[in-house]
């Protein structure tokens, strides 16, 4: 039995419009229990206690949240494992950022704030793996469609919590809302895929395809129900809406979110080389979902590329850094926050002092293309075994009609404890 | 009568000297000692501040040996934030070396680039360099004097590196068991000549046939923490499966 207690507070650095949260707090408890036999079975259960909340603003809220961890039967023989149940399962080789890491269900309710492994949760899969002598395939299945975790209003890392507002605040005769499609679990909505893992000369490398539900972090919205707007500025609706206000014509008041699939192709390497870790993945989409700027969705044949290098120097310091380069096939201007060929740096510093039990990190992303960025420095203290305090900042700013753009009012100071037990 | 006395002295000093062994070759017994064909451990990790306060780690530790390298597999079992942690080692008898870390929270085996040698092993005074056998030929290797530790003869071998990036220290001082080739005692220095690392064993003794550390501990003597490993159980030569030390094995936890 095995558990973990993770809490983070967060407090905004300016308060600059009237709707914005100022504080967050998130509580997050997993248990664990291993079950392991003599023979080739074994057994995982895990329960996931979450509670988010948003305070500041009238329209603050609270969520919260029991779910399965992982919670798994599995069987290894010599050669073939088979595992079914709710998973972690990771592919690909890159680290932070990753574009074959698909088989995890991500939070984005705090949008990139938390990191990676943070973010993924368990999901549902049969998987098969057969260990060859030199080399290993891997199939999954599942009948669960899967998409990320979203909120659509009332925080500020919502996908349309300030349009909403911005239209509130001028009242503007629509209260959005949104129809969301759910798809039930049926081998029509089943995600599955194979993969094959080996190693040739110290490159250990992978080749995969994977057929999902669309993965990214916008919505396909079907019939937006605001027509002639057009979004050149998302983080401030207002000056589009004033622009082409002659233009608008309301239909309704329901925009239609549907869950398109996507089939993923990709291919990942890792090696060492004079003492740096390389790694890299290249991932081919046949329709990623893109938001137009009309706010209504739309599939684009999409091919990324990320290549990243580790190294950790004599005195201790950590360096790692990735380059990801993106290009939308058939793109067009109509496309909102993506430029046909986008591009962005990540890079993550890290020194520890007192035997480690003291880090001082820092993750930084920039947008070559688009010149946005976001840093996220950051201390932490493990003051006894298994006790950790951590605090830090997320600075997030980016140029009019980036992405970044639109949480450029979210910066914020961040303080947590975590424990394991 | 005198010349045959003569004879035999010269003759003696001869073989004595023809018997006499190199700095390298005591490196390559050092390196090749008898240590089983397989063992597995269980050891406790300490680490002892400069004020005495302790923090114990708890470990099991997998070693294999087939024609073409040595497998060491550790596994972290305690305590919670760091269980499950692995490390996957395979030392080629060519000299070449592939390391690997799973890390529970990540869920990934990563292969570990020669970088990460000398860095600390888990907030320990070992860094992943003092965990590695070294190769002889990367290094120079003197003999300086021989003598005893407490009652036990010992060989005294200095060693260091031919290129910079094999080590990250200067040199190092071992103390090597004239019978079983095991070194008790090494002072590692760093690139400035500073005495910096002291390991010492404790408690060493022959488990079905192989000597054996059981007790050690490796001093930071610049900033007054050690770090004290204990075997606390051994078995040699149960017939460890080849399976065990693969990065499916890592992954399982």
């Amino acid at each position: 039995m095995a558990g973990r207690f993770l809490t983070r507070g967060t407090l905004d650095l300016t308060h600059d419009r009237p709707f914005e949260d100022q504080t967050s707090d998130r509580e997050n408890l997993r248990l664990e229990a291993r079950l392991e036999t003599e023979g080739p079975w074994e057994a995982k259960a895990g329960l996931w206690l979450d509670r988010l909340s948003f305070y500041g603003n009238h329209n603050g809220r609270e969520e919260t949240r029991l779910e399965w961890w992982e919670t798994y039967l599995r069987f290894r023989g010599e050669k073939v494992e088979i595992t079914l149940g709710n998973q972690l399962i990771r592919w690909g080789k890159a680290d932070e950022i990753t574009v074959l890491d698909n088989l995890t269900w991500q939070d984005l309710r705090e949008l990139f704030t938390w990191r990676l492994e943070e973010r993924q949760k368990p999901w549902p899969w049969l998987r098969v793996q057969y260990f060859a002598e030199t080399f290993t395939v891997e199939g999954v299945f599942t009948l669960w469609p899967m998409w990320p975790k979203r909120d659509d209003f009332d925080s500020d890392w919502a996908v349309f919590d300030h349009l909403k507002k911005t239209l509130e605040a001028i009242n503007f005769p629509l209260s959005l809302r949104l129809d969301k499609q759910d798809l039930s679990p049926s081998l029509r909505n089943a995600e599955f895929g194979v993969r094959v893992t080996s190693s040739f000369k110290q490159v250990d490398w992978e080749l995969s395809f994977l057929h999902a539900h669309d993965r990214s972090f916008y919505y396909f919205l079907r019939h937006f129900p605001i027509k002639g707007l057009e979004l050149d500025h998302p983080a401030e609706p207002l000056k589009d809406l004033l622009r082409s206000i002659g233009q608008i014509k309301i239909v309704g008041t329901t925009a239609q979110v549907r869950r398109p699939q996507d089939n993923i192709l990709g291919l990942a390497f890792e090696t060492v080389w004079r003492g740096w870790g390389l790694r890299g993945e290249v991932a081919y989409h046949t329709g990623r979902v893109f938001l137009k700027k009309d706010l209504e969705g739309v599939q684009k044949p999409y091919l990324r590329l990320v290549l990243g290098a580790d190294y950790r120097f004599e005195n201790g310091l950590y360096l790692n850094f990735q380059f990801l380069t993106q290009h939308i096939l058939g793109w067009s201007e109509e496309i909102l926050f993506d430029p046909e060929y986008d591009s962005y740096l990540f890079l993550r510093l890290s020194k520890s002092f007192w035997q480690d039990f003291l880090e001082i990190r820092l993750d930084g992303t920039y947008g070559i293309t688009t010149r946005a960025y976001y840093l996220n420095p950051e201390i932490a203290y493990k003051f006894r075994d298994n006790w950790e305090i951590f605090g830090g900042f997320h600075l997030i700013d980016g140029p009019q009609g980036t992405f970044f753009d639109v949480y450029d009012n979210n910066d914020q100071v961040y303080l947590g404890l975590k424990v394991n037990f | 009568m005198k010349v045959k006395w003569l004879v035999f002295w010269v003759l003696l000093v001869v073989s004595s000297q023809a018997l006499a062994l190199t700095p390298e070759e005591i490196a390559w017994k050092v390196y090749h000692r008898p240590q089983g064909r397989d063992s597995q451990a269980e050891s406790l990790m300490i680490l002892i501040n400069k004020k005495g306060k302790q923090k114990t780690r708890q470990l099991k530790i997998f070693t294999r040996e087939d024609e073409k390298a040595r497998y060491t597999l550790i596994r972290f079992l305690s305590p919670k934030d760091i269980a499950g942690t692995g490390f996957l080692s395979i030392a080629y008898h060519n000299g070449k070396e592939e390391q690997f870390l799973y890390l529970p929270a990540l869920k990934r085996v990563r292969r570990i680039s020669g970088s990460f040698r000398f860095h600390r092993f888990v907030n320990s005074d070992f860094i992943y360099e003092d965990l590695e056998r070294h190769y002889p030929p990367k290094y120079h290797h003197q003999l300086l004097r021989e003598e005893k530790i407490g009652t036990t003869p010992c060989y005294v071998l200095k060693s260091w590196p031919k290129k910079k990036k094999d080590s990250i220290y200067g040199y190092w001082v071992q103390w090597i068991t004239k019978d079983g080739f095991l070194p008790v005692r090494v002072d590692y220095y760093d690139r400035k000549g500073r005495l910096w690392k002291r390991f010492e064993a404790e408690d060493w003794q022959k488990i079905q046939g192989y000597w054996t550390i059981l007790t050690s501990s490796m001093k930071d003597l610049k900033k007054g923490h050690q770090t004290v490993l204990k075997i606390e159980k051994i078995i040699y030569d149960q017939g460890l499966k080849a399976k065990l030390f693969t990065r499916r094995s890592l992954e399982h936890w």
